[in-house]
């Protein structure tokens, strides 16, 4: 996978930072709910991993 | 001597043009590129030693990120928590450290100071705007004020021990005079720079030296404090999360970085020092920003802890320190400690704020026009928090500009340090690197959203 070439408006890797920026927004969403006992932990489990994909992801190097 | 022009490279020093480096003779940057070739095959401790007399810029990084707000936070984290949450400090300067190694390769390698390069890049609001007119301008100016309340504050309680009244109505005009002294002497050739430099080197010893002695007066709790180094541990719920991502997102900032950055091009280093940068943001930065707020933290914990209401200003938590630490001397060396803390910031915001608009507006630096003398004296404005405290509103909008745009900030300098553009061969090539970058970026971005969840009341 080419993180450096372009999709639409940007680079890959930028398109990475903000799906791992909207996966954050997840992560303490969910926890806010899940804190107040509004739902379960589902959508924070989701912000964890789905951060971690991204991190794992756009660390590789450019070629 | 011949004046450093900057354009050979042929001992590590840059091919572009940096002013403030310009007065710098060039004799004396190939004098320091040899002495760190013979550091290379030098014994660890000689190595070590050469290293932290050569550095300075680290130092200085330590005394702006140092400051009231820090030392504040730590005074209340020790009352409050007692030690438990001293293994927060080495994690947060220790993640904050991948930025700041990426702040030296651009020192070393980049093709122009990154403010420039950001410009050129990812266009001009994100390089002039939000990095140097918010993220360092404006820092630098209304971070001021709460280094002058602090250090006011402290002459006027530290000047009774010592036998007279010194009310801060009228001791601002000397923190005024010593400040002003010193951010002005920087940039003055070598010399300049140097002494600016050792002036923060030995504020962060006497820092060290005083609370020290304080906490070998008011005693240590070994067991607590090893526990409270290497067991994590945050207080339940929310309230654990906000500290743990304030904590560790705040402790190294965009004003961190670029001044680091900018600071090292205006010694002239090059490609030849980016070992001596990493040994200078190790030993500058991340040892007495650990070292520090360890010992204030210890030194609360083992003083207010448990102790029922406690004071919420750094002035009233050293006010309540003096019948517990008895002795007047004692208190005295407190307060000397103490007093380093805003002095030392306040240089370093002033430098700070003479680079930020320079860089936000496109100026040529040069220490002796009167353009450098207003920016980098601005923030001494800041002496009117001796009768207003800042207005309420213009906190909360840069409040809301530095969180909202630090991560946007951190999402440049990621891309920049991976863009082959900027660094060419010398772009990160290394996955650790990234995530380490990566990690710190996210802490931000939970900074930026926590802000936001807060002010639409989403946040528990």
């Amino acid at each position: 996978m080419d993180l450096d070439k372009k999709y639409g408006l940007a680079t890959l890797r930028v398109w990475g930072l903000i799906l791992n920026f909207m996966m954050n927004f997840l992560t303490l969403f969910g926890a806010a709910n899940y804190l107040r006992g509004d739902t379960d932990a589902t959508v924070m489990i989701v912000g964890i991993i789905g951060t971690i994909i991204c991190i794992t992801v756009l660390s590789k190097p450019q070629n | 001597m011949e004046k450093n022009t900057q354009k050979s490279d042929s001992l590590g020093n840059h091919p572009y043009d940096f002013p403030l480096a310009a007065k710098i003779p060039q004799e004396v940057l190939d004098k320091e590129v040899e002495k760190l070739e013979g550091l290379k095959t030098a014994p660890l401790h000689k190595k070590l030693l050469g290293y932290a007399k050569m550095g300075g810029p680290g130092f200085m990084g330590a005394a702006i990120t140092l400051g009231a707000g820090t030392l504040t936070a730590s005074m209340l984290s020790g009352a409050e928590f007692g030690y438990k949450t001293l293994w927060i400090y080495w994690v947060a300067m220790g993640l904050s450290l991948f930025m700041m190694a990426a702040m030296a390769r651009f020192t070393s390698f980049g093709k122009e100071p990154f403010i420039r390069t950001q410009n050129r890049y990812h266009g001009r609001i994100i390089g002039s705007f939000l990095t140097a007119f918010i993220g360092l301008g404006a820092v630098a100016v209304i971070f001021n004020s709460g280094q002058y309340s602090l250090g006011t504050n402290i002459l006027e309680s530290m000047t009774p021990l010592i036998g007279f009244e010194f009310p801060r109505q009228y001791n601002w005009v000397v923190y005024m005079g010593i400040t002003t002294w010193l951010t002005l002497s920087y940039g003055k050739g070598s010399k300049g720079t140097r002494l600016v430099e050792n002036f923060m080197k030995i504020c962060i010893g006497i820092m060290i030296l005083c609370f020290g002695a304080t906490l070998i007066l008011v005693g240590i709790d070994w067991n607590q404090f090893f526990k409270g180094v290497f067991v994590p541990w945050l207080p339940s719920g929310s309230a654990g999360i906000d500290l743990f991502i304030a904590s560790s997102a705040a402790a190294v900032g965009v004003a961190d970085w670029m001044f680091f950055h900018y600071s090292g091009l205006a010694r002239g280093w090059g490609k030849k020092h980016e070992s001596l940068q990493r040994s200078d943001f190790s030993m500058g930065l991340f040892i007495p920003f650990v070292l520090i707020n360890f010992l204030v933290v210890a030194v609360f914990a083992q003083t207010l802890y448990g102790e029922g209401t406690i004071p919420q200003t750094a002035a009233e938590l050293s006010k309540a320190l003096e019948p517990l630490l008895g002795a007047d001397a004692a208190m005295l060396v407190f307060y000397i400690g103490f007093l380093s803390v805003p002095i030392s910031s306040s240089v370093g915001l002033g430098i700070l704020s003479g680079l930020a608009f320079h860089e936000a507006f496109g100026w040529k630096m040069d220490t002796s026009s009167w353009r450098w003398k207003l920016t980098v004296l601005l923030p001494q404005f800041g002496f009117l928090a001796v009768w207003y405290p800042n207005p309420v509103w213009l906190v909360i909008i840069i409040g809301a500009f530095l969180s909202l745009t630090n991560n946007v900030v951190g999402w440049s300098v990621y891309l920049l340090l991976n863009d082959k553009r900027a660094l060419g061969d010398k772009r990160s090539s290394s996955r650790f690197w990234n995530t380490g970058v990566l990690i710190q970026i996210t802490l931000l971005n939970m900074v930026a959203i926590l802000y936001v969840l807060n002010r639409l009341g989403l946040w528990i």
